[in-house]
C-alpha cells in the first residue's frame, strides 16, 4: 500500500532549494507534485521525455508499463538510454532516469502490457500514454474514464506521399472524464480505427524522431502539472493540440473553436464510471 | 489505499444543494453513490456518479443536531443502493473553513445505519463524507469491521485536480 503523506525528508531545505527556480506554480505546488501517482504506459521515444521530465519536476510516485527493451534503432530516440541499456527492458532506464534524481521516489514498473496491469494503474491520479496505435489509445482511454482518470495522449506520425516532402505531425490530447473524448474530437474515429486494422501486419517500424517527441512530450508534461497544480489558472477541460513538424508548431487544433467544450461526452457517460456490470434484464 | 474519485460537475452540483438554506436544519444532507473501479486487495477505489439532495420535506424538526432525516429519505437510498449495486456516502457540510472533521454524533448514527446499508449491497463499502469549504473528509464502513477505515485521498476530478488527503 502506497502512502499519500508527503515524506517529511521533501520539506527539508536542500529539496525547497531545489525547487527555488519553479515557486510560479504556487505556493503548495511542491507538495502537490510530491503526493501525485503518476501513470506512465509507454516508456519508449515520448514517454521517455515525459519520464525525465517529471523526476526533474520533483513527482515522487510513479507507475509505468512498457514491454519492449532497448534495442540499438530505439537509441536514435530514446533518452536516457545508453549502449550499454541494449536488451534491457525500457522500464530500467525509465527507473534508473528517476532514481538519479529522485532516489526516494516510489517506482512501480512493469514490462508488459497495460492491460495486465489495471489495477495498479486504477490507482494514478494523472495518466500519460505514448502509445503505438490508435486501438490502443481508444482501449486505454476507455479505462481512465471508468475510472475517472485523466489521461494525456501523445503521439506522432510520418506521412510520405511522392513526390511531395514527407509531413511529420502529431498530437497532444488532453482527456477529462465527464468531458469531450477522443472520439468527440475526432481523432479516434470508425473510419482511422478501420484503416488500421486493414493495415496490420504491414506495418514497418514506425518513423520516429527525438525532436518532435521532446516537443509533444514537453507539453504533456506542461499540463500535467498544470492539472496538478492549476497555475495558469486557464487549463480547460478538453486540450487538443495539433503539431505540424514541417513547420514547427504545436497550436490548437482548429476544429476545437467549433465545438462546445462544456457539453458532456456522449460515448462515456459518467454513470458508466466504475467497473463494468451485468444487469439482469 | 482507500480512494474517492468525484467528478468536478458533480461535486460542483453536491456543494451548491448542501449551501441552500433550510427552513429549520442547520445543515443539509445528502447522498452521494458511487460505483468501484477497483477492489484489489490493498486498494479499494470508488468513483461518484450521482448526487441525490434530501428535499426540504423529508427533514425532521431536532435541533439537538444539524439536521435529521426521516425514514422515507433513508428508504430512497436503500432503494438506489439496492437497484443499482452502488456505494452510498450520507454527505454534509460544516460552514467554517479549516479541515472537517465527523462529529460524536456523526460517527454515532452513521454506524447505526451502515449494516443495513451492506445488507442490501454485500460487498459494497458505505460511508460518509463532511465537507467544508476548502476541503474534505470522507471514512468508510466495509461489511463485517465495526470500525470506520478512512477514505485515504478524494480527488476532484476536473481541471485543476483537487485532491484532499485524509490527515
Amino acid at each position: 500500500m502506497q502512502s499519500l503523506s508527503l515524506d517529511r525528508r521533501y520539506e527539508s531545505t536542500f529539496m525547497n532549494e531545489r525547487y527555488r527556480n519553479q515557486t510560479f506554480l504556487g505556493p503548495n505546488a511542491d507538495h502537490q507534485i510530491a503526493t501525485t501517482r503518476l501513470g506512465i504506459v509507454g516508456v519508449g521515444g515520448g514517454g521517455a521525455h515525459i519520464v525525465q521530465q517529471t523526476a526533474h519536476l520533483g513527482f515522487q510516485n510513479y507507475v509505468i508499463c512498457d514491454p519492449d527493451v532497448v534495442e540499438d534503432r530505439n537509441l536514435n530516440r530514446l533518452v536516457g538510454a545508453t549502449v550499454s541499456d541494449l536488451g534491457k527492458p525500457k522500464i530500467s532506464v525509465a527507473r534508473r532516469v528517476i532514481k538519479g534524481v529522485q532516489p526516494d521516489a516510489i517506482i512501480e514498473a512493469f514490462q508488459g502490457r497495460w492491460e495486465d496491469h489495471r489495477e495498479q494503474l486504477a490507482t494514478c491520479d494523472v495518466i500519460v500514454g505514448g502509445l503505438d496505435s490508435f486501438a490502443a489509445r481508444r482501449d486505454i482511454e476507455a479505462f481512465t474514464r471508468r475510472a475517472l482518470i485523466p489521461y494525456i495522449d501523445i503521439g506522432m506520425v510520418v506521412k510520405t506521399i511522392d513526390p511531395h516532402p514527407p509531413r511529420l505531425s502529431g498530437q497532444v490530447v488532453l482527456s477529462m472524464p465527464g468531458h469531450l473524448c477522443m472520439q468527440c474530437l475526432e481523432f479516434l474515429t470508425e473510419k482511422v480505427l478501420a484503416e488500421e486494422a486493414a493495415d496490420y501486419g504491414d506495418a514497418g517500424p514506425r518513423p520516429q524522431v527525438v525532436w518532435s517527441n521532446g516537443i509533444l512530450a514537453s507539453a504533456a508534461v506542461g499540463i500535467s502539472v498544470d492539472l496538478v497544480t492549476g497555475w495558469s489558472k486557464s487549463l480547460p477541460p478538453v486540450v487538443y493540440l495539433t503539431f505540424d513538424g514541417n513547420k514547427g508548431l504545436l497550436l490548437e487544433d482548429r476544429r476545437l473553436a467549433y465545438r462546445d467544450i462544456t457539453r458532456p461526452c456522449p460515448h462515456y457517460p459518467l454513470e458508466q464510471a466504475g467497473k463494468p456490470q451485468f444487469r439482469k434484464v | 489505499m482507500n480512494i474517492l474519485r468525484i467528478p468536478s460537475r458533480l461535486f460542483a452540483a453536491m456543494e451548491q444543494d448542501l449551501r441552500r438554506p433550510h427552513a429549520f436544519a442547520a445543515e443539509r444532507v445528502g447522498f452521494l453513490y458511487a460505483r468501484a473501479a477497483s477492489t484489489a486487495a490493498t486498494d479499494t477505489i470508488l468513483c461518484a456518479i450521482d448526487y441525490t439532495p434530501i428535499p426540504d420535506a423529508q427533514y425532521i424538526d431536532d435541533p439537538s443536531v444539524g439536521a435529521r432525516i426521516d425514514a422515507e429519505a433513508i428508504r430512497i437510498a436503500f432503494q438506489h443502493v439496492l437497484s443499482k449495486k452502488l456505494s452510498a456516502f450520507h454527505v454534509h457540510e460544516h460552514p467554517w473553513p479549516g479541515h472537517p472533521n465527523f462529529s460524536t454524533i456523526d460517527r454515532r448514527e452513521m454506524a447505526k445505519v451502515m449494516p443495513s446499508f451492506h445488507h442490501l449491497c454485500l460487498g459494497m463499502p458505505h460511508g460518509a463524507i463532511v465537507l467544508s469549504p476548502e476541503s474534505a473528509r470522507a471514512v468508510m464502513w466495509r461489511p463485517g469491521p465495526k470500525s470506520p477505515e478512512p477514505v485515504d485521498a478524494i480527488t476532484i476530478i476536473g481541471s485543476p485536480i483537487r485532491k484532499y488527503l485524509y490527515e
